[in-house]
């Protein structure tokens, strides 16, 4: 019994001893399972996220095969085109005048005829608003190695006018460049919204493998040095000529060098040609000879900082008149003829020669911003021919009328000028002055002043200007938008400011009263002129 | 009257022999065998490590390592720009192609 019991009692603490042994046994042996089978479902994730990262690694590496194959495509279609042979550019301008003038007493032909004088009395002269619009196409065309072709089109209309009536023409031109629209000044006088051909040329360079270029058709003649710097515009570079002495478009040919010497950096220089009238078949009706313009331009000095320019140049045969044999003036109704016009032939009057020079330069980071100065000064002599324009007693000459006799005259002109720079605004100050003497004659009918060419002034010409640029980024090569303000002031001093047929006179001694000896002006005597101006221009 | 025609036909005689001798003188003129002729249009110029790349006429870049002051000048006056063209007579030495005439091409 006793036995029994202990047994018993031995039995149950063998089994709760080893009940408590193999309870945690147990319980290990069902984490280890769990365990492992977490452990295999991890590394079967593990697998599957290796399998799709070589997965996107090998699309990542198709990818960049495909876009290694477009680029080196895009690099041989590149090769292949070579670099752009056309490139278009151009310009947009709005400008707005507000005129002022007065004339002073003066006999004037009537309606520009050379044989009726009419007395003309002081008065104000008047347009408070002339709007113009103005729009420039620039093509380069590199047809073949060192040959291109440049061209620019040009439209410049008048608001509310499909004529240049407004700035021409009777009772609106007081200066022979702005008398008519003709050769010199077509496309740079406001008139209609036709797109004209204002340049186009062909070059030749690199000949024989030198620097040495040949150039030939209408000719980029108009807007040189120093003139581009109130246009906020680059200059021309060795196609453009001074403006002071040439401001024409013209048609011609030029033959240029280009030596490379290290003590003068991008000098140059070159003969030009140009004709300025064809006066058709030559006949017994016609004994008119063509006008020719010849020049030699040298260029010693060409960099940013510094410009020096030296010209010589001639026209031969000048006309009285532009393109025309024969003019035909409006008069009053005459009852011995019954004819209300009368005709006058054209005449060459002689040569005029011209000799100047440029120097302009830039000083830069003058304070907070860059100095621009320029000095241009010119010389002109005239050789008359003896031949006149107009009847007895009303003959114009070259420089000389039936009052003066003939004479070979010589005049001077001065234009200097600065801009200041202000980079951090993009705002630019300019002051202009020129001066011409009373026989200083110039050929600048293109110029892009409204009353007359200030550089062909017989007197005195003060200008200011502010350019303000618009502070964005440009997207075209040449992008950029501003606008500019200014104010001119003219005081003629002698008459026939840009015009060299007749003797010019002092204005001050002028009167309405005609006498014997009185030979009358072409057009009203502007004594004073202002133009207060506003552009907004964009280029492209 | 005679005088006069005469003038007008040796100013005219005088440009045109010119150009012909031009042009004769283009055909015939070879480059010598050592230097090599490049023209074509700036692509990049890189002061810095005295670098410039020009694209010649078929499209294909050549880099040239500029080492004469007087080039580089004119770069730095801004006489040579991108997008100029230019003729150039290089050599090839070391390896870099090494120009000894870097000009804009001349003409308007």
């Amino acid at each position: 019994m006793k036995r029994t019991g202990f047994s018993l009692a031995v039995r149950l603490m063998l089994v709760i001893t080893l009940f408590m042994f193999s309870v945690p046994g147990m319980v290990q042996a069902v984490d280890q399972d769990d365990l492992m089978k977490k452990i295999d479902a991890l590394s079967k994730e593990l697998s599957n996220l290796k399998q799709q990262m070589q997965d996107m690694q090998k699309k990542d590496a198709a990818k960049e095969e495909k876009m290694a194959a477009v680029e080196k495509k895009a690099d041989e279609a590149k090769e292949a085109a070579g670099p752009s042979w056309l490139e278009i550019g151009g310009d947009f301008r709005t400008r707005y005048d507000y005129l002022t003038g007065k004339t002073h007493d003066a006999v004037v032909l009537d309606t520009f005829s050379p044989t009726f004088g009419s007395p003309s009395v002081a008065q104000t002269q008047k347009n408070t608003s002339l709007l113009t619009n103005r729009l420039g196409l620039n093509i380069k065309a590199r047809a073949t190695e060192d040959i291109q072709v440049k061209a620019r089109l040009l439209m410049y209309k008048v608001w509310g006018h499909e004529t240049s009536q407004p700035v021409t023409g009777p009772n609106n031109a007081f200066f022979a460049d702005k008398q008519s629209v003709f050769d010199g000044n077509v496309t740079h006088t406001p008139s209609d919204n036709a797109l004209r051909v204002d340049a186009a040329y062909a070059t030749w360079s690199n000949i024989a493998g030198q620097p040495i270029w040949f150039s030939i058709g209408r000719r980029p003649s108009t807007g040189g040095i120093p003139t581009n710097i109130r246009m906020n515009t680059e200059k021309i570079g060795t196609a453009g000529v001074p403006g002071l002495l040439i401001d024409y478009a013209f048609d011609g040919g030029t033959i240029g060098v280009a030596p490379d010497i290290a003590v003068l950096p991008g000098a140059y220089a070159k003969f030009c040609y140009g004709k300025g009238f064809d006066s058709g078949f030559r006949n017994s009706a016609n004994s008119m000879k063509d006008v020719n313009f010849a020049g030699i331009n040298v260029v010693p000095y060409d960099t940013d900082n510094l410009h020096l320019e030296f010209q010589v140049s001639r026209a031969f045969d000048i006309f009285a008149f532009p393109e025309s044999g024969s003019v035909t003036f409006a008069t009053p109704f005459n009852p011995l003829t019954g004819s209300s016009s009368i005709t006058f032939p054209n005449s060459n009057l002689g040569n005029i020669t011209q000799y100047g020079t440029v120097v302009m330069g830039k000083i830069d980071n003058l304070g907070p911003g860059d100095l621009n100065l320029f000095l241009s000064a010119a010389a002109s002599h005239t050789s008359p021919n003896g031949n006149t324009f107009g009847n007895t007693p009303f003959n114009y000459g070259l420089m000389w009328d039936a009052s003066t006799g003939q004479h070979s005259r010589s005049g001077y002109g001065a234009y200097l000028g600065a801009r200041y720079d202000i980079k951090s605004t993009g705002t630019k100050l300019g002051l202009e002055y020129n001066h011409g003497s009373k026989y200083w004659i110039t050929f600048t009918p293109a110029s892009d002043d409204m009353w007359t060419s200030k550089l062909g002034t017989r007197g005195n010409v003060y200008e200011a200007y502010v350019i303000q640029e618009l502070n964005k980024k440009p997207i075209a090569k040449r992008g950029k938008a501003f606008f500019r303000l200014g104010y001119q002031y003219y005081d003629f001093q002698y008459t026939g400011s840009n015009n060299w047929v007749g003797a010019p006179q002092k204005i001050a001694d002028l009167s309405s009263v005609q006498g014997p000896s009185t030979v009358p002006q072409f057009f009203p005597v502007l004594k004073h002129a202002q133009d207060v101006y506003l552009t907004f221009d964009v280029m492209f | 009257m005679l005088t006069g025609c005469k003038m007008k036909l040796s100013i005219l005689i005088i440009p045109i022999i010119v150009l012909v001798f031009m042009i004769s003188s283009s055909q015939i003129g070879q480059a010598a065998q050592d230097q090599i002729l490049l023209n074509g249009r700036v692509k990049i110029i890189d002061l810095a490590s005295s670098t410039v790349v020009v694209t010649d006429y078929e499209g294909k870049d050549v880099s040239l390592s500029i080492q004469d002051q007087e080039t580089i000048d004119k770069f730095r006056d801004n006489r040579i720009k991108v997008g100029d063209d230019v003729n150039i007579k290089y050599r090839i030495k070391d390896g870099r192609n090494i120009p000894f005439s870097f000009r804009k091409t001349a003409g308007c």
